[in-house]
């Protein structure tokens, strides 16, 4: 009984299976709810300037984490921490969460400057700013008095 | 953590009178010779915004997610929603109950609940509502 959570999980095999369709269908919606497609959900805003990415990835060491950026996507790939029972007497009773390594690409509404970007974690929470690129930003005119 | 599910459709919690949904967090539960230990995903929430209480045997925790907000931007894509997280549980009474101890650590919350000494090596069961 103990050790049934450890054989078969069903919310890591839905995951998993998730993950895979995903890759199948190559999925380009932007669901609204919590039915989320890929790991991880990311949130997106932007302004005339940039964009703010997070990402909800609770549990990974930051030096696990790995954020590349390109001209006009962003890469999140990494891996949880734990998972494992660290002695033998320890027993999973429940298994909900699971830590298969992530990798994610998304891409960008627009071109960004690849230098400069600002990446946080906190709380579990990916924060990522970025820049629109420069030939994008809009323009500011100074004005000469006369 | 992909299968964060809002506890029921019509939950939500107050928070200064705003109305948010709440979550309910994916969950380990490990067995130790000493303790349960519980695993939460709790993403969004720290120490000082997290509610652990055992009344009788329900116990119960809950954590208020910091909202982050980008001021002068505009949302673009939202795959999560943001919210608070509830999930009740059933202990039974062989914990110790003032040697609980909660911690929050990247957005994960460990629950260490001390097996009473008449019960170490025994299991004891915490069962997810």
């Amino acid at each position: 009984m103990a050790r049934m959570g450890t054989l078969w999980n069903p919310w890591r095999e839905m995951n998993r299976l998730r993950r895979e369709m995903d890759h199948l269908v190559n999925y380009e919606g932007w669901p609204t709810s919590r039915g989320q497609t890929a790991f991880p959900p990311v949130n997106a805003w932007e302004n005339e300037q940039g964009l703010v990415l997070t990402a909800e990835i609770p549990g990974v060491d930051p030096s696990q984490l790995d954020v590349s950026l390109e001209k006009d996507s962003l890469t999140i790939s990494g891996q949880r921490a734990g998972g494992a029972p660290t002695t033998p007497e320890e027993n999973y009773v429940r298994r909900e969460r699971w830590f298969e390594p992530f990798q994610r690409t998304v891409e960008l509404p627009f071109d960004v400057n690849p230098d400069k970007c600002d990446a946080s974690y906190e709380r579990g929470v990916l924060t990522v700013r970025l820049e629109r690129a420069p030939e994008l930003q809009p323009k500011k005119l100074t004005i000469k008095a006369g | 953590m992909n299968n964060r599910q809002a506890v029921d459709g019509n939950s939500s919690s107050r928070n200064g009178g705003e109305q948010r949904p709440v979550y309910q967090p994916s969950v380990d539960i490990l067995d130790t010779p000493s303790d349960v230990v519980l695993v939460a995903d709790v993403p969004g929430v720290d120490e000082s915004h997290l509610d652990v209480t055992l009344d009788k045997n329900v116990l119960t925790i809950r954590g208020t997610v910091q909202h982050a907000s980008f001021e002068g931007y505009t949302p673009l894509r939202t795959e999560y929603g943001v919210g608070d997280f509830e999930r009740v549980f059933t202990v039974s009474d062989d914990v110790n109950r003032d040697g609980i101890e909660a911690t929050v650590k990247d957005g994960v919350l460990q629950l260490k609940l001390p097996k009473t000494a008449q019960s170490a090596r025994r299991k004891i069961n915490v069962v997810a509502r």
